[in-house]
């Protein structure tokens, strides 16, 4: 597999390691002869210097023969345009945007963008989830941000221990969605009783992610 | 005719004066506060400063009512974003956006979006000029 990931310097070099980890040959791009040269002494890689939304540097890059393009600039519009040229020019099966503005994670799907990261909404979630919340295992935020996958461990604190699903108080944009127990994984109806130990999986829109944690943690952040 | 103008260079600026001056609503959008205060007397249309990249500086031109945009500012990338918008979100019925880069504006052509490159435009004027067209 290959890949071309144009953006900063740092995110292009982690970013960079992690996929060239998995096996994949890995392209940057990236406008400042400087940060290209730090580059090229840390990864194992092509380094190309230039603009990536410029279809000769993206021809430079191997565009033609990759698998996956990264457009993960401070630019938007550059963004978007890498990612269509990727596609409609060379070809390039899967292209992955960054939005900046959480108004183009909107917008880009609406131009043949489907697969979109947005920085603001991400961030969120992440500094929500390092704030507060000692339970919550792991979050990930689908469709823009619009829903967030929460993993939950039930401890002996949780308020809605011994309590069904159905008696919580969770928010009206929230839902339990899955529950594993030992080894069990289990859809919940709303009979079902919480124990601790429990892993919930719940899915809440972003304002209601909040409530929602409160009223199974019992944790005020 | 209502005109949304992003970018208000040279070219931004000469087109809305034109189009204001021929009794066209036009409305400008640049980041530049001083581009915006250079247009000449002639210009009789409004003004918006602001990021054009930005949905609520777009929200402000009220582009909803405009039968026309015109992306010129010096960025291709941003031009072509905000042609995308306004055909997408807007349904503006006219759309076109300047791109330098000749190679980009081959692939946005078969993505719908009608392009004016300088670029191309200069080099047939030259050769027309070096080579009249009957003797090509």
């Amino acid at each position: 597999m290959r890949a071309i990931i144009a953006g900063g310097a740092v995110l292009s070099y982690h970013l960079g390691k992690a996929l060239i980890s998995k096996g994949y040959s890995v392209s940057v791009i990236n406008p400042s002869e400087t940060d290209c040269a730090w580059l090229a002494e840390r990864l194992k890689g092509v380094i190309v210097r230039g603009d990536a939304s410029d279809p000769s540097i993206l021809d430079d890059a191997g565009a033609g023969q990759v698998d996956l393009l990264l457009a993960l600039t401070a630019s938007d519009a550059a963004n978007l345009v890498m990612c269509q040229l990727a596609r409609q020019r060379f070809g390039v099966p899967r292209v992955i945007a960054l939005a900046n503005d959480p108004a183009n994670a909107e917008l880009f799907p609406r131009l043949g963008i489907t697969d979109v990261v947005s920085l603001t909404q991400s961030i969120a979630v992440m500094i929500e989830r390092q704030v507060g919340f000692d339970e919550v295992i792991s979050q990930l935020p689908l469709a823009g941000g619009q829903i967030v996958v929460t993993e939950i461990r039930l401890t002996g604190s949780s308020p809605c221990l011994g309590r069904s699903v159905h008696e919580l108080d969770l928010p009206s944009q929230s839902l339990i969605g899955s529950v594993v127990r030992g080894s069990a994984a289990i859809i919940p109806r709303g009979a079902f009783r919480l124990e601790a130990g429990d892993r919930v999986l719940l899915l809440a829109s972003p304002d209601d992610l909040g409530p929602a944690l409160r009223a199974l943690t019992g944790e005020t952040p | 005719m209502y005109v949304v103008i992003v970018g208000c260079g040279r070219v931004g600026a000469r087109l809305a004066t034109s189009l204001s001056a021929a009794g066209h609503s036009v409305v400008v959008v640049d980041s530049a506060a001083a581009n915006l205060r250079a247009l000449p007397p002639e210009f009789s249309g409004f003004t918006v400063k602001g990021d054009a990249g930005d949905a609520d500086v777009l929200r402000q031109t009220k582009l909803d009512r405009a039968d026309a945009l015109v992306a010129v500012t010096r960025d291709d990338n941003l031009n072509l974003l905000v042609a995308q918008t306004a055909r997408a979100l807007y349904r503006t019925p006219i759309v076109l956006a300047r791109c330098y880069d000749p190679e980009r504006e081959d692939v946005y052509r078969t993505l719908g979006v009608e392009t004016v490159s300088p670029t191309s435009l200069t080099v047939m004027a030259f050769l027309d000029l070096l080579e009249p067209p009957r003797k090509r």
